[in-house]
């Protein structure tokens, strides 16, 4: 834009210096000519009084020779007729001069044919006269006088003579007149072209000014330029090196002269490569210099070295080629970056990684240690469940059995407290029958998979409650199951869930008259909570902690029968499919347990797979 | 009816006791084997060690298993049996104090015909013996 701009400055400019050199070509022209011009009219009025002087002189002549005739025809005597003489011997000069004069012009020729002839006429009259006085004496003269032949040829003379210099004197008119118009006119002319020269160097001026001006400012733009880059040159936390061709350092900024440890006119003096201990970076960058000199235009190498005072350090060396406007490569720049203490963290850092690998690689050698003992404690959990399913059992079947066979079959032989005791016995077998049966479901529910499918709970509260009733058809509960409540669930463990928590609210509003049981479900902060409500015994929230601790009863065994195993295998039911359970309840005001059955981030991330879909 | 064989394969004499009291409450006269560990049971069957010699001819027409047996396991017997030609159709009842489903779903993967958990309580102790003597005595037609 710039460039294009002054481009067209230049053949402005040009244009105009052209012009300007033309029109004084012009007007020195004008000039030429019109000298010329006034030449040539000082020339025709030159000649017009040439002609006058010379038609004078004829004149002259002839009334030279008329008044030496006169005198002569007057007294007699010969020196009287000097004049007369004087007058011929001349005359015919200058009537060749006439003639020469007006050569070029025939009018005017014609006019000196006429006025010769009448001069011709007069001298021949005067010859006469004077032959005649000399002959015949002053009377015999007289009387060719008195035929005034002499006086109308000398009138003729005049005559011709005036109209000669008439005619002269209106062409020298004419010719004046035409040559001070022509002066008028180059004039008009020559003041144009001085107008048109004075407009263009007003221009010319401007335009210098103008120049100048914007030089001015490119120079300041220029002095900026340079001293912004002289402060990054000084200011820069990154070493700086031009180097010139020849390997000579040309400038060295601060940062570098610190890194380094010399001033910048010792490096400007320095011979590379360096032979000095602390050397190797100078030697380094002479190389990149070097390097950068040669083929490549680019160099880039991190690069330890030993400083003056003998430590080590670490800089990041990059070069590059500087070129002029016109693409030649100038001298080469060497960025330097002391990386030292980025080097002392990235080892630190290298440290740190390995030594936390390293441990890692432990715990994780630990962890599955541990895991191995876990999984051999968990293998000997189930030996010893399966030991307890079948050995434990066993003998309290013999016991509850014989116990019963006694009772059948030798209640004769038995009083009254034998036989309680015996019943006592059997009630005690079947009690630990229940325990163990517990325990080992509490174990169950820890051990193997969970298959999630869908499960109406709805309905399997419904069949629970049918079982209940069965069990025991004397008990009258109002029992309310919200419909259609479906959930994505081990069946198998959510159905000993139910179990529980109905048979429990079952269980403490055996002793209410009107029994209210409930089961419903309700949506909180996006997670879907079951809940089993009853109004039975309830109990005080102080112990709620208790609550789903195995073998932990909040009743008396006479109050309500239980082994204190239900809740914690129905906490442990929950966790294990990422729910959680809570209860709310108060000393004879009923008891409602919530509980959710997916983690609250699952179900947030189901919500969201859904919406997807 | 009379002739028909039960083989009762417990080794523990009460559980033994109860079963066969029970089996003989529910008026099941038939005769009853008993053997008392997995090796017994199947000699017996297949008239080898102590029972070389047997008619393997009598054949028992139902088999009660428990499983938790010293020498050979009762997993291990249902496997035999199952795996020869001669005894496969035998209806094997498991009857065993185990409630582990580690049990129940190995047994039916030996396709026993029936798992039962011996209960505690001897009122349903005897009459889940003898709902099974009857049941696979009188109502099965089983394939022999």
């Amino acid at each position: 834009m710039t460039r294009r701009r002054q481009i067209a400055g230049i053949s402005w400019r040009g244009a105009l210096l052209v012009l300007v050199i033309g029109l004084t070509f012009r007007l020195g022209i004008t000039s030429k000519r019109d000298w010329v011009r006034y030449r040539e009219s000082t020339h025709l009025v030159e000649h017009t009084y040439q002609v006058l002087a010379a038609v004078e002189s004829l004149r002259n002549l002839t009334q030279d020779a008329e008044t030496g005739q006169r005198g002569y025809l007057l007294t007699g005597e010969e020196r009287y007729l000097a004049p007369y003489t004087a007058a011929l011997s001349k005359l015919n000069v200058s009537q060749a001069k006439l003639r020469e004069l007006l050569a070029g012009d025939p009018q005017q020729q014609a006019r000196v044919t006429a006025l010769n002839q009448a001069t011709a006429a007069k001298l021949e009259e005067l010859r006469q006269t004077i032959e005649l006085r000399r002959m015949r004496g002053f009377e015999a003269a007289l009387e060719l006088v008195r035929t005034d032949l002499g006086k109308q040829a000398m009138d003729d003379i005049r005559r011709i003579a005036d109209s000669l210099l008439v005619e002269e004197h209106r062409m020298l008119a004419r010719r004046l007149s035409e040559a001070e118009a022509q002066v008028v006119r180059s004039r008009g002319w020559g003041g144009l072209n001085g107008l048109a020269i004075l407009v263009m160097l007003v221009l010319a001026t401007i335009a210098i000014e103008r120049d100048t001006r914007q030089r001015a400012r490119v120079e300041e733009a220029l002095r900026d330029s340079e001293e912004q880059f002289r402060q990054v040159f000084e200011e820069s936390p990154s070493g700086i090196l031009l180097i010139e061709e020849d390997q000579r350092v040309r400038r060295a900024n601060p940062a570098l002269c610190r890194l380094l440890g010399s001033s910048e006119e010792e490096l400007q003096h320095l011979a590379l490569p360096s032979t000095t201990a602390h050397g190797s970076l100078l030697n380094l960058m002479f190389e990149t210099g070097w390097t950068a000199a040669g083929e490549q235009t680019r160099f880039d190498a991190e690069q330890e070295y030993v400083t003056k005072s003998g430590s080590t350090a670490w800089v990041n060396v990059h070069a590059t080629k500087l070129y002029n406007s016109h693409g030649r490569a100038v001298c080469n720049l060497a960025l330097i970056e002391d990386i030292t203490e980025r080097k002392k963290s990235d080892q630190e850092i290298r440290q740190l990684n390995d030594s936390l690998e390293r441990r890692v690689t432990q715990r994780t050698g630990e962890a599955a240690e541990a895991n191995q003992k876990l999984e051999s404690a968990n293998r000997e959990l189930e030996a010893f469940a399966y030991s307890v399913s079948h050995d434990l059992r066993a003998p309290l079947r013999s016991v509850d059995s014989f116990s019963q066979i006694i009772l059948d079959e030798y209640s004769d032989k038995l009083d009254e407290d034998g036989a309680r005791y015996l019943r006592r016995i059997r009630a005690g077998a079947q009690h630990m029958g229940q325990l163990i049966s517990d325990l080992l479901n509490l174990s169950r529910v820890s051990r193997g998979l969970l298959t999630r499918e869908p499960v109406d709970l709805s309905a399997m509260a419904s069949t629970i409650v049918n079982e209940l009733r069965d069990l025991e058809p004397h008990r009258t509960v109002d029992v309310q199951i919200a419909p259609g409540i479906q959930v994505n669930c081990d069946t198998r463990l959510v159905r000993v869930v139910m179990n529980n928590l109905i048979g429990n609210a079952w269980k403490f509003t055996g002793k209410r008259e009107k029994a209210c049981l409930e089961f419903g479900a309700s949506s909180e902060e996006g997670a879907v909570v079951y809940f089993v409500r009853d109004n039975g015994a309830g109990f005080d929230m102080a112990y709620v902690s208790q609550l789903f601790t195995p073998f932990q009863r909040l009743h008396q065994t006479s109050e309500f029968a239980g082994t204190g195993i239900g809740l914690a295998t129905v906490q442990r039911i929950v966790q294990r499919h990422g729910g959680r359970i809570w209860v709310d309840s108060a000393v004879e005001r009923g008891a409602t347990f919530y509980f959710t059955l997916a983690a609250e981030s699952d179900t947030n991330l189901f919500r969201e797979k859904s919406e997807e879909c | 009816m009379l002739d028909k064989l039960i083989l009762l394969v417990e080794d523990n004499p009460d559980d033994e006791i109860l079963t066969l009291r029970a089996l003989k409450k529910a008026n099941v006269a038939n005769r009853i084997e008993v053997v008392r560990d997995g090796a017994e049971a199947l000699d017996f069957v297949f008239g080898a060690g102590s029972y070389a010699g047997r008619d393997t001819s009598d054949m028992p027409q139902l088999i009660l298993l428990d499983l938790k047996l010293p020498k050979v396991s009762g997993l291990q017997v249902l496997e035999r049996i199952r795996s020869d030609e001669r005894t496969k159709r035998i209806p094997v009842v498991i009857l065993t104090s185990s409630t582990e489903e580690v049990d129940i779903k190995s047994g039916y993967d030996l396709h026993v015909n029936s798992f039962v958990s011996k209960p505690v309580n001897f009122q349903e102790f005897s009459e889940v013996v003898q709902r099974l003597g009857m049941y696979w005595l009188l109502v099965n037609q089983h394939a022999a």
